[in-house]
Parts: C-alpha cells; structure tokens; sequence
C-alpha cells in the first residue's frame, strides 16, 4: 500500500548535503525502482507477483544434495548450512507432503541430516561448526533447531543431542553479569545469549541457573535509538535486537526494557522507498532485515493489547471494513473513488507545485490503496512482502539481499522468514495477509526459535512423550 | 452485455500483449541483469584462479615438517548432508587441522597451520582460538602478531573472529597505543563497520583513551553526518560511557550542536534521533527555542518528516499542554496520510495522543 508499489512512492530527497551515505541510497533505490517498476504498471499485478516456489524449492533441493567450492568458506558453520537449506524448505512447504517425505526418508537424507549433526556435535557437550570444531552457541543453535525440523520426520532426532552435557555447556559460556560468551575465549554480545536461551528453552533445560540475571543483561543493550546493539554503548542493529526481545520473550521479561523507543525506532527502519527494512539508522534496505526487524512485532501482541484493551484494533477493523467493500457495493463505490480521485489529482497538482523536486510517479494500483494488513503487526507487511517478491527473488531460484545481489541460503532464509511473519499474524482467528494470489502464502513459523510451528509441536510432542515415560 | 464482453475480450487482448511486453521487457532487463551478475562472479573466479596459482602450494605430502601424520577425514567419510565440493587443497589443510586439534598439538607447524585455515575460512573460530593457545605456549611474539592482523583486516573486517583475536591479544600485551590506528584501517574502507566502532569502544574503556576522542567523532561526522555509528560513538565519548552526568549544560551543548548538523542536512534520521536523547533533558524554556528553530527549518520546505516526528515527539513528552498535544495529533494526522508506510504506527500514535487529550 506504501513502498514505491504506489504512486506516491517517495524517493529520500536530497537537502544539498551530500555524503557517502546519500549516494549509497540513491544507488539502491534507482536499482529498486527498476525492478518494481516490471510490476506496478502491470495491470494484473496481483497475478504477476508471485513467489516462485518451484524455483526455490529445486535451489534448497539442489544445495542438500551438494554445495559449490565457493561455500568452503562456511566450512565452520555447517549446521547453519543445514539449517537455512531445512528451513526454508519447511516454510515453503515442501515437507509437509507425504509423498516428499516418504523420498526424503527413503534417499536417507533424514539420516546424512542427524550423521552430518552428529559429527558436530562436542564431547563436552554444545555444537561447533563441523567435525572436531569448538562448541559455539551460533551453531549450537542452528543445530538444535535443525534436529527441530528433522523430528518432524523422525521424532526421536533430538535424542542425538546430549542434554545434560548441553546443559553444562550453555553454563559453561555464561558470565556472572548474565551474558553469555559465543564459545571458550570468544566474544559476548546479545546474539550469545539468544542462542543460548533459544536452544536451552527448545530442549527444555531453561531452568533458573540458566536463565537468571540475562534478561537484566539484556535491558543494558537498549540504545538511546530504542533499539538493541551488541553490547552496551554500541549501535542498535536489527539482528541484535532481534535476538534481545526472542531472548526477553523467553524469559518474560518484555517488561524490563522502554517499549515505546523500541516500537517508534522499529517502525522507521521500514524503508518508505523499498517496503524493506535497514538494520541500522542510514544504511541500506536488506532483505534479511525483513526477518531480523519485521519478525520482532510478533514479540508485541500482547504489549499492544495490554496498553490499548484492544480499542486500537477496533479503529483498524471499522477502517478495513470500509474499504472491504462488496460486489454490489462496487459501482457506486467506483463513482465515488473516481470523484475521490479527481481530488485527489487535483491534490496531487497542487502537492508538485509545491514541491520542487518532485520525482515520477507511479500509476496507483487500486486495490493497494485502504489495504491495512494486520492490526496486530505495526508495519507495512503488504509493502514488505513486495520488496521480498519483487526485489529480492533471484530468477535462478533463491533469494537475495537486494537487486543485483547473488542469491544465498542465508538470505533465502531470512527473507522467506520475514515473508512468513509478515503473512501470518499472530491471532488465530485473523486471516492471513498475503500481497499476491493465495498460492504466494507459506507455513506458519514460531518467531520464538524462528522454525515452523509444524517443527516446534514436534519437538514439544517428543517431550511430552518423554515426560509421560519417565 | 454481448458489446460488454467484446470490449472486455478487446481488453484481454491488449492486455495479454501488454503482458507479453512486460515479460520481454522484464526478461530482457534480466537478463542484462543477469548477464553483468554473472560476468562480475566470473571476474572474481579468475582472480580466486590466478591467486591460487600465483602462490605456490605446496601439498601436505610434500612438506618433510608433516611427514608421517595421517589426516583425520572429514565425519569419517560418512555420506553428509549439504556437503561442500571441497578443493583438494582445502580438503587436505582441514584433515591436518583436525589432526592437529584431535591431538591439542603444540607447535611450530600447528601454528603455521592456523593461518593456512584461516585464510581459507574467515570464521573459523577453532583456528583463531587454536591461535590463540600456541601463541601463549610457543611464547610467540605478540606485536609481530598485531603487525600481522594488520596487514589482514585490509583484507577481511566483518568477521567477528578477527576483532576478538586482536583483542585478546592486545589485553595481554597491556598495551593500547595501536588500537585507534587499527580501527582507523578499517573504518577508511567502510566509515560504519560495526565490529571496528564497537572494537574502539572497548579499547578506548580498557586503555583510558578518552582523549582526543571527541574530535575524532566530529571529523567522522563532518566527513558524513549521516554516519550513524559516528554519531552513536558520540554519545559513548561525551557521557564517557555513562560517568559523565547528562546534566542540563551538557543537554543544551549536544541541542546546540545537533541543530547546526541538521540546518546543514535535514534529512538526516540519525541526527533527529540524537536530539530526541538530549532534548528530553533540556528545561521547557530553551526546549520552546529548538521548537521555533525547527519550526524555521520546516518552512524551508525540505520534503522531510523528521521536524513533524521531532515535533510530535516534543509535545508529547516535554510541552505536554493541550493545545500542544492538539497539535501532535495534527501533525500525526498529517504523516499518517503522508508517510503510508507507517500508517498502523501513526494510526498507534494517534491513538494515544486522542487518549491523553481525553484525561
């Protein structure tokens, strides 16, 4: 309804004061437009922007089966390989069919998945990045909620992992001021405790002695921006504050940090150009931040509904109503919207006169305009989703950064993230809101641990069984 | 309704055609698209091929120094999933690592070996770790490895492992009079490398290197006021971490110096962000002073929103009064049609002024 999809698409205008950071935008918003532009004069946008589901799926099919040299690279982060390729194939649904499920056991790709893990897997307890490598929380993470998915096919998968001695690992990588260090000898930041009390909470290992003192921690990484950095006194990020409000979320403790900064500084990082978010004030729209930035509204439903008793979302649903108007209702609503617009053109007239430096616009897609998205998630999901189908799609399957940039399993997996919050908001009984045809909407994902809720119930249904045995 | 349908069949016509324009248009743009993607990647594989050549590598085979080690392989050869099409060099350095770390092998050569992997994979951190080990027990010369990390993060600087290493070793050494320096390499490349700020906070900490800071922060901000990091680093330097009060005189200076860097840009999010933080601690007489001033540059018509956010922002939190918060809902008024983006936010925003003004 916003982003350059709409005819008052905003370029960042310059005031005469040119730096580094001004040419870089300009750059990429140019490169954007260019890409956009195949859709919004299309007049049967709806059907063209699609999600090329196919593509995707034969990419992530292709890179289980093996990856090029130029991943060497990653040699210390392979069960992110496995995760990101696991993951995305979750989200787009290719697992859930019976059919791919009795092939993908039957290949013994669910048996290389755990071997491959396993392999990773420290005698000390935690994972490290391949064979033999040190235990480290980022891939313990990533790991842990590989095995996550594969339970989905075989649900004793997460016995591989060794709880006790995981355990003993995660407090091993704990200090006394509650942070936790990425491995031995390595840096701490809020990344390490998310890691941390993501894996510790999916294994249900979460207990006082792991939890206690981190989310205090946490809080002294707020910024005066509103967001979260790193460590205390540096940049809010959208990755670390990503991992600071899931890690706050587990421990209930939402309530320990200045909420409103944080809503105000998350809501400007939606780019009014692209629909994308930046990670950080004055950088560049990424795809990955769809994830690392949209992904964290989940985390304030309940804030949101506490602070308004809902009053809020009833403004929101009278104002969709009305532009939800029915077939019958159409004509006159067509005069109407002709006669609005008339005005609105005149508005608009005006408006240039006014402003000088008034870039082209593009041709308004009707049914953009009024279209509110969720109440419960306070951006642009509808924007967003544009920028992830329109720009960040490579067309060999896979998606990207931004136009130009190759695709990576990385980025395909967090922008297929934000793709899913950005779809599925958090109240059961609202509908999906999907930019596109039905067919663009993906699985459901639990933001929490970031895996679909398909792979969490499994886990928690592998627990349950364990508690009634014991 | 027959003439209805022709037309609309007429339209469906046209429409394909368009349709089909579009897919040319698009397929030909993607493809030019594609086409210098693919000539870049191809551009950096001849580089990667004649670097490789260029230093010649010698196999583990041939080195008298490994003679009689058997490397450890890969997950024991078992059929893995997402498995790397490893050259044969990189495969051969990984299996003497493990080897190395299997056996907690202290010496010249499983040093040496640390650089080979890590030239190979930036991130692994085992190796860096490793280092870090046979540094300590070979009794290694810490500033020849400072030298050295300095000719590499010319190379690579985003990597978490490279910044931990130099500080560890830098901690050990005791000795801080380089760390500004270093940053320096990296923040010439890239102004907002987030490793190098956050790097630079710790030194400056550890080493009590407050001085001349403050200037360094103006010269990064002059060379681009939209410098975020720069402008972050700022607030560290001038409060010194938090020991300094936020006292009024200091309030006043950093309103003062933010307003002269947004008449120069007012475009500039992070300088709106910044004033926020200080002029909520500012008494409500000078507070009605920036007020006017950003009034003034609003009516330069700048085609910005950050004077309405900062106004709204003002009201809200510092003015308060009524006739001020009609005016916040005003302006959020304004933005929520003018800024679609952020509709739900301002329609949140809206919202709450309605609330305030009720009670």
């Amino acid at each position: 309804m916003a982003s350059c999809l709409h005819k008052k698409a905003i370029f960042t205008k310059h005031d005469q004061y040119y730096s580094r950071t001004f040419f870089d935008q300009q750059g990429v918003e140019r490169r954007i437009k260019e890409y956009f532009i195949l859709f919004a004069e299309n007049e049967n946008f709806h059907q063209k922007i699609k999600l090329s589901r196919n593509l995707h799926k034969k990419y992530l099919l292709n890179s289980l089966k093996g990856l090029s040299e130029s991943n060497q690279a990653l040699d210390a982060s392979i069960p992110w390989l496995i995760y990101w390729t696991l993951h995305s194939l979750d989200i787009l649904g290719v697992l859930d069919s019976e059919e791919f499920a009795k092939e993908f056991i039957q290949k013994g790709f669910v048996k290389k998945a755990i071997s491959t893990l396993s392999w990773c897997q420290s005698k000390d307890g935690g994972f490290g990045g391949g064979h033999l490598q040190l235990p480290h929380l980022a891939p313990t993470y990533a790991a842990t909620n590989s095995f996550a998915i594969l339970s989905r096919f075989d649900p004793t998968a997460i016995s591989v992992i060794d709880r006790k001695k995981m355990k003993q690992f995660l407090l091993k990588m704990k200090n006394k001021d509650g942070s936790f260090n990425l491995h031995e000898n390595g840096e701490s930041d809020t990344r390490g405790a998310y890691c941390a009390l993501s894996t510790a909470h999916l294994l249900q290992i979460d207990d006082q002695d792991v939890t206690e003192n981190t989310g205090k921690w946490i809080a002294t990484c707020q910024t005066y921006e509103g967001g979260f950095s790193a460590r205390p006194w540096r940049e809010a990020h959208g990755g670390y504050t990503f991992c600071a409000i899931a890690a706050l979320s587990i421990l209930g403790e939402l309530d320990k940090i200045e909420m409103e900064p944080l809503i105000d500084w998350l809501a400007h990082k939606q780019m009014r150009f692209s629909g994308g978010f930046q990670g950080r004030i004055n950088k560049l729209v990424d795809g990955c931040y769809s994830f690392w930035q949209g992904g964290v509204f989940s985390f304030f439903k309940d804030y949101l509904n506490e602070q308004t008793n809902q009053d809020i979302f009833k403004i929101y649903q009278i104002e969709q109503e009305q532009t939800n108007v029915k077939d019958e209702e159409k004509e006159i609503k067509e005069e109407k919207e002709e006669k609005e617009k008339e005005k609105e053109e005149k508005e608009i007239i005006e408006e240039e006169k006014e402003e000088e430096e008034e870039e082209e616009e593009n041709e308004p897609l009707d049914w953009l305009e009024g279209n509110y998205g969720s109440v419960n998630l306070l951006f642009d999901e509808i924007s967003l989703q544009g920028y992830i189908l329109a720009c960040c799609q490579d067309n060999r399957g896979g998606l990207m950064d931004k136009p130009l940039k190759g695709r990576d399993l990385y980025h395909t997996c967090y922008c297929l993230s934000g793709l899913s919050c950005s779809q599925n908001n958090l109240s059961k009984e609202k509908n999906p809101v999907v930019l596109g045809l039905e067919e663009n909407l993906v699985n459901k994902i639990d933001p929490i641990h970031n895996i679909t809720e398909l792979a969490s119930n499994s886990v928690k249904k592998y627990f349950e069984n364990l508690n009634n045995k014991n | 309704m027959s003439n209805s349908t022709n037309q609309n069949n007429g339209e469906l016509l046209s429409q394909n055609k368009k349709e089909e324009k579009m897919k040319q248009d698009q397929n030909t743009i993607r493809n030019v698209k594609k086409k210098e993607v693919e000539e870049e990647e191809e551009e950096n594989k001849i580089e990667e091929l004649s670097s490789d050549s260029d230093d010649d590598w010698l196999s583990f085979s041939k080195r008298p120094e490994w003679k009689g080690v058997k490397p450890i392989p890969q997950n024991n050869n078992e059929p893995m999933i997402c498995p790397i099409d490893y050259s044969r060099e990189f495969k051969e350095i990984m299996g003497y690592f493990r080897f190395v770390l299997a056996n907690n092998e202290i010496s010249e050569r499983a040093f040496d070996l640390t650089l080979e992997v890590i030239s190979h994979v930036p991130g692994h951190y085992s190796a860096w770790w490793y280092r870090r080990i046979l540094l300590e027990k070979l009794n290694k010369n810490l500033l020849k490895e400072l030298n050295f990390l300095k000719e590499y993060v010319f190379e690579v600087q985003k990597n978490y492992q490279l910044w931990q290493h130099r500080k560890c070793v830098v901690d050990k050494l005791d000795d801080g009079q380089y760390e500004k320096e270093f940053c320096e390499i990296a923040l010439f490349k890239d102004a907002k490398n987030i490793h190098a700020w956050s790097y630079r906070i710790w030194a400056i900490q550890r080493f009590d290197l407050w001085e001349g800071e403050l200037q360094y922060a103006e010269k990064m901000l002059k060379k681009d006021s939209r410098n975020n990091s720069a402008c972050t680093y700022r607030q560290f330097i001038i409060t010194k971490a938090g020991e300094i009060e936020e006292n009024l005189e200091l309030a006043i200076q950093e309103c003062n110096f933010t307003m002269e860097k947004l008449e120069r840009a007012i475009n500039n999010e992070a300088a709106w962000v910044y004033l926020r933080h200080w002029v909520i601690k500012i008494n409500i007489e000078k507070c009605k002073e920036i007020e006017k001033k950003v009034i003034d540059l609003n009516n330069k018509k700048h085609h910005c929103f950050y004077p309405y956010e900062f106004l709204i922002f003002i009201y809200e939190n510092i003015l308060k009064e009524d006739n001020y918060l009609q005016k916040a809902l005003q302006f959020a008024e304004l933005l929520k049609k003018k800024d679609p983006i952020r509709k739900k936010f301002w329609s949140y925003k809206i919202f709450y002024l309605k609330k305030n003004l009720e009670n």
